[in-house]
């Protein structure tokens, strides 16, 4: 299979997770928050195939009972009170399958909000720091070193204490996304400043100098080329990065609050090592982000070459 | 009155008797050691304890973190030590006390013969001049607040060469218990720093291993940076067993850092710890799951003496004025909110979901860890929603169509719920009290924030409508929570330093507080306590939840290792551990 | 030249002060000091709290606090630890040295890897290396340190292979980190310069093998990775910070990580001072690698 091929089918994945994302409410058979408190920590459940019908075991009592499709406004489930977990629970008894879709929406979204802001800020900086200037491409560079030095940690804590108490969980992990995006500028700008130093070294600017206005088109379709092959490579590697951002964000309170629930959060507990060895299927989320990130990576490639 | 002494005040089986004239090399013949007559140990090996962060002194004035108190604990000693396991004060590097004057006055007798770590006599002086370091307003040590009572400090004097009084500017009861972990330091060793205003600075870690000196059951061998802190045994300790053998047992203590508490449990696994306390209840269960620590012993003492407790901000005309605080704070204010709240809350749930069963539901902040205050006539009632809605119903709550909860005005009934972000079992409370009070048609915002900036938020700047809390009680006796129960205390977390008590029941128990803080008779004492429970739990400023037990773990061979309910839950008698032959450390590191 | 570097050196001490005063600015947004912790004891009272504040200065206003340790700090003394009750620099040093040399040998190990790989991938694109780099990456990037290295402790401490607390537990769940970045853009930028116009032309003229990547390919690809290099070492070092504490290498993360948390104020300043001074002495090795391969960068002054 050629890579042509390759990056149509991962953007076909990622364009269905997308649409699974949004249709979370039909498609999960739970909503995130609903706890069942009789039946915490389940690990996830196998279907059988029993009489024509798939058959599931009862979370809580272990009957036998059969799955239902197309009702109460979901696309499948099983009656109440019977509870079934296709992927197991927490430790509140809350569906991981539903989490999962619903934590999708939130998170899907701002890695790819947070990597924009950033490569845009970044590309920005870096041409200017290029082509511009010395005295700007001096200043921009150290204020990017500064920008990575800095433990931006206390920034985000102090903002936190000036804003009101009572957010929508969404505002305040959108906004410190955003933030984060912001501040994440350094490393892009100076790989693009990179770039744009050796455009200036082929040639390319001071010939399109010197040979009019008219030729300005020529610099720009090599200047794309090569950009986009920069642009992809850093997204897809911000994309992921941002995704994780929020497991470290909500360790100091900054991520997204309860009831609310994004795959940052559930990737907590990977982090605990007793979770870790008791059930590990809690760790499920971070193995289905492995494809995800390379469906990512195949479709920057294609940007790229 | 009668000297409170020895063999009557003792637990069961420690009897201690003066005169024992022992240890070859020591000076001075008459040395009063104590003597734990059922004790059969074995001298030798060695410890190794991982603790969560790094001690980060050695300075038992200034080392007010968990780590540093644990490593200070096997240093120093104190005059009065509380019993870890029966919660009564017990003699110490004081052989004896009397109390007179009324609960005024309490005249210490000293062990005589004594020696500090580096051999130099111990003496009345010693004990004058650690009080005068304690009391020094320019050094304003943590502690001090503890040794001014009624508004003075203490007076500390020299009887004799071997005894001393304590003068108090009132009477207060248990006083003795003020002693424990009041570390008694070498005047020969410190003065020098006093003087030159130093004091403060004293015994860093990476001090001199000599100059580090105490009378507790180790002192300081090395210290590697970010690596590890050893004890050695103290020749000169005070105590011996029934054999009449110095102790303590184990030739070294070896103080490591994990990092965090996940990383002391693997370490534990691992085999690399000997000892590993403050577990949590996940890592608990895990712990007993684990093929590789079978046969570990795996202890859980039951609920300690930590209360945790969700809490509404009834300080009026907090949060600047904001208008939908006012609002806010007015239902906070009404009983019936609160305890419909308390009666909405799954405590049986909490303990089950966020701590596996390992913690038991509580209605007043006493635990039932706290066996000689715990009043088992404070009600607890099951949960019940219902009775939460009769409750809000007949305060003028009402419900729309939308199954909200809706105030008097009309208003929707919502706030915001402040917690910790980095106690996970905190956080997950929090959770499920979400969950329960949105039953109730409440909308409640959680909250966590980074730890400091919630302490700044709601200790300092006041700014919050509620907030879940833990709170640890330092001793077993109502007079070390005096901060938390007046009203006009800074930990009287709802509506703290108040002028004058802003309600009546407040009133009431300021006053039930101050009665008993001078009543001398330990049952009419807990009488008026118990009154004081009963109010709180009637009118429920702070709507307690759960006391987590106090899980600890040691491998296999470990003798004697008994964890308790108050700290240091693991090392309290750590003079008494031994390795059982052929087990775990003895051969580590030099066994004899 | 020299000017150049004497430009740049000096562009770096005011570098440090900037990152110096900024981060006094930010913790001072940040709510809660060391001594708020305090405030949760029942049984301390906040007058003596008030007092502690005042001997470490915390009362004085940010400006006078952040005047006083600069002149300090321009003699060498970067202040005391409020928690340890130490000189910084003391504490810090035995620290950093362990720190530098995991994070160097990560990093070391990191770039042959990643360049090793790359140079495969490169060589025949949409072969089985390219495809299984590709897929490296994503898997890499989806453990990053935060994730990798509890799990790997966990291994660890039931299997008894290697030992927590170890050099080499703590390389291992940190040399992961440092390849996935290097090894993508290596790997872009190599068969970038492979697909160029004139290496199709060199090949044209029958240059293959080991001259063509040296000569042409590398030289071609340098100037991305070399950016890369010169901030890629202080990145490291910032993830060897979280991998220390948790697989318990003695190091400088833990102690980092509790002051920031702690606002143990002066620690975290020098910390972060260290951090700046290696970004920006990477930078500056990076610019000077830059200078001297091409020599129309040397712009007009």
């Amino acid at each position: 299979m050629t890579r042509g091929g390759g990056w149509k089918w991962a953007a076909g994945v990622l364009a269905g997770l997308y649409a699974a994302v949004l249709g979370a409410g039909y498609l999960a058979p739970y909503d995130a928050a609903e706890q069942h408190r009789e039946a915490p920590l389940v690990a996830p459940q196998a279907v059988h195939f029993e009489g024509g019908r798939l058959v599931v075991a009862d979370a809580i009592s272990g009957r036998k009972v059969a799955v239902r499709w197309f009702s109460g406004g979901h696309l499948f489930g099983v009656e109440a009170p019977a509870v079934y977990f296709p992927l197991g629970s927490d430790a509140f008894g809350r569906d991981q399958f539903s989490r999962m879709l619903y934590g999708g929406r939130i998170s899907l979204m701002a890695a790819v909000l947070g990597a924009l802001v950033s490569l845009g800020v970044g590309l920005a900086a870096g041409l200017l720091s290029a082509l511009g200037p010395v005295w700007l491409d001096a200043l921009l560079m150290r204020a990017g070193e500064v920008c990575l030095a800095l433990p931006w940690l206390y920034l985000l804590l102090g903002v936190r204490a000036f804003l009101p108490l009572a957010l929508e969980p969404d505002t305040v992990f959108v906004l410190f996304v955003l933030l984060a995006g912001m501040l994440g500028w350094a490393r892009p700008a100076r790989l693009f400043r990179g770039l744009g130093l050796s455009l200036k070294q082929s040639g390319y600017v001071e010939a399109a100098r010197g040979f009019g206005a008219s030729r300005w088109y020529v610099a720009r379709r090599h200047m794309l080329g090569e950009l986009k092959g920069v642009l992809g490579t850093q997204g897809a590697l911000l994309v992921p990065q941002f995704l994780l951002a929020e497991v470290t964000l909500s360790m100091f309170g900054l991520g997204i609050n309860e009831p609310g629930v994004s795959w940052g959060t559930m990737l907590d507990v990977v982090r605990e090592p007793a979770m870790l060895a008791m059930h590990p299927w809690m760790a499920l989320p971070a193995m289905l982000l492995a494809p995800v990130i390379f469906c990512f990576q195949l479709c920057a490639d294609a940007m790229a070459g | 009155m009668h000297w409170r002494a020895e063999a009557g005040t003792l637990c069961a089986g420690i009897v201690l008797f003066g005169m024992t004239s022992l240890a070859a090399g020591l000076r001075t013949p008459a040395e009063e050691v104590a003597k734990y007559q059922d004790l059969h140990g074995r001298v030798g090996g060695s410890l190794v304890v991982y603790q969560r962060a790094e001690p980060k002194t050695l300075n038992p004035l200034f080392g007010f973190d968990l780590s540093s108190r644990e490593a200070i604990g096997l240093l120093q000693a104190d005059l009065v030590h509380i019993n870890r396991k029966t919660h009564e004060a017990e003699p110490a590097l004081a052989s004896g006390w009397k109390v007179s004057g009324g609960g005024r006055a309490y005249t210490l007798r000293l062990r005589r013969g004594l020696h500090f770590s580096d051999g130099e006599p111990f003496t009345a002086e010693d004990v004058v001049f650690s009080f005068q370091l304690y009391l020094d307003e320019k050094l304003n040590a943590p502690q001090r607040d503890l040794l001014v009572v009624g508004g003075k400090p203490l007076r500390v004097e020299v009887v004799d060469a071997s005894t001393v009084r304590v003068v108090l500017s009132r009477p207060y009861a248990a006083a003795e218990r003020l002693f424990d972990s009041i570390a008694i330091v070498p005047r020969h060793a410190v003065e020098k720093a006093y003087r030159e205003g130093t004091a403060d600075r004293l015994w860093p870690l990476d001090a001199k291993p000599g100059s580090v000196v105490g009378m507790g059951p180790y002192r300081l061998k090395a210290y590697t940076p970010g690596q590890s802190l050893v004890l050695e045994r103290n020749p000169f300790y005070w105590k011996v067993d029934a054999a009449g053998r110095r102790l303590p047992y184990l030739d070294t203590i070896e103080f490591r850092f994990a990092g965090s508490e996940d990383a002391q449990l693997l370490h534990f696994v691992s085999g690399d710890a000997g000892m590993l306390s403050g577990l949590g209840a996940r890592n608990f269960e895990y712990l007993k799951q684990e093929q590789r620590t079978r046969g570990a012993q795996l202890v859980d003492a039951g609920p300690g003496l930590e209360y945790n407790f969700l809490f509404f901000n009834l300080r009026p005309g907090a949060e600047g004025g904001d208008p939908g605080f006012q609002v806010r704070h007015g239902r906070f204010a009404q009983d019936a909110f609160r305890q419909a709240v308390s009666a909405a809350i799954d405590r049986e749930g909490i303990v089950r979901l966020v701590y596996g069963g390992r913690a038991a539901a509580i209605w007043g902040p006493v635990t039932p860890g706290d066996r000689r205050w715990w009043d088992e006539e404070i009600p607890r009632p099951a949960r019940s929603i219902k009775r939460a809605r009769q409750l809000l119903g007949s305060a003028g709550f009402h419900w729309n169509a939308e199954h909200e909860l809706l105030d008097l005005r009309g208003n929707r009934v919502e706030f915001s719920l402040v917690t910790s972000s980095s106690n996970a079992e905190r956080r997950r409370t929090a959770t499920v009290i979400q969950n329960d009070l949105s039953q109730l048609g409440m909308k409640v915002e959680v909250v966590p924030l980074e730890f400091r900036a919630m302490l700044d938020r709601v200790m300092r700047a006041h700014r919050f409508d509620a907030a879940i809390f833990g709170l640890a009680s330092g001793d077993a006796d109502p007079n070390a929570d005096m901060n938390v129960w007046l009203s006009s205390g800074g930990m009287h977390l709802w509506n703290a330093e108040q002028t004058s008590p802003a309600t009546g029941w407040e009133a009431e128990i300021d006053g039930l507080m101050e009665q008993q803080m001078s009543e001398m008779d330990a049952r009419r004492r807990k009488k008026l306590f118990d009154r004081a429970q009963a109010l709180l739990a009637e009118h429920m400023p702070l709507i307690c939840t759960v006391s987590p037990d106090i899980l600890a773990a040691a491998k296999a061979g470990l003798e004697n290792f008994s964890p308790a309910v108050i700290p240091p839950y693991t090392l309290w008698n750590v003079e008494r551990l031994y390795w059982a032959p052929g087990s775990g450390g003895a051969g580590a590191s030099g066994a004899r | 030249m020299t000017r150049f570097f004497a430009r740049r050196v000096a562009q770096a001490m005011l570098l440090l002060v900037v990152v110096s005063a900024g981060v006094f600015a930010l913790a001072a947004l940040a709510p809660g000091d060391y001594f708020a912790e305090l405030r949760s004891d029942p049984r301390v009272d906040p007058a003596a709290i008030e007092t502690l504040r005042a001997r470490y200065g915390l009362d004085r206003p940010l400006a006078v606090r952040y005047g006083v340790w600069l002149g300090e700090a321009v003699r060498g003394d970067l202040g005391v630890s409020l928690a340890y009750n130490m000189p910084v620099t003391e504490l810090l040093a035995p620290r950093a040295g362990k720190s530098l040399e995991l994070a160097a040998t990560a990093w070391v190990l990191g770039w042959i890897l990643s360049l090793a790989l790359a140079v495969g991938a490169a060589v025949r694109p949409g072969g089985w290396m390219d495809r299984t780099t590709g897929w490296l990456v994503s898997g890499l990037l989806v453990l990053p340190e935060v994730l990798l290295a509890p799990v790997l402790a966990l291994v660890a401490a039931r299997t008894g292979i290697l030992r927590l607390g170890g050099f080499e537990l703590a390389l291992l769940a940190l040399t992961p980190g440092v390849a996935p970045v290097l090894l993508r853009h290596g790997r872009a930028a190599l068969k970038e310069a492979a697909g160029a116009a004139y290496v199709e032309a060199a090949r044209a003229r029958g240059i293959a093998g080991r001259r063509l990547w040296l000569v042409y390919i590398f030289p071609a690809a340098a100037n991305p990775l070399i950016s890369l290099f010169g901030m890629s070492f202080a990145g490291v070092l910032s993830g060897s910070l979280v991998v220390e504490a948790v697989t318990g290498w003695p190091g400088m993360g833990p102690l980092f990580l509790d002051s920031i948390a702690g606002r143990d104020f002066y620690v975290v300043v020098a910390v972060t001072l260290m951090m700046a001074a290696l970004l920006a002495a990477g930078n500056l090795a990076a610019d000077a690698m830059l200078y001297a391969l091409d020599p129309r960068l040397r712009r007009p002054q």
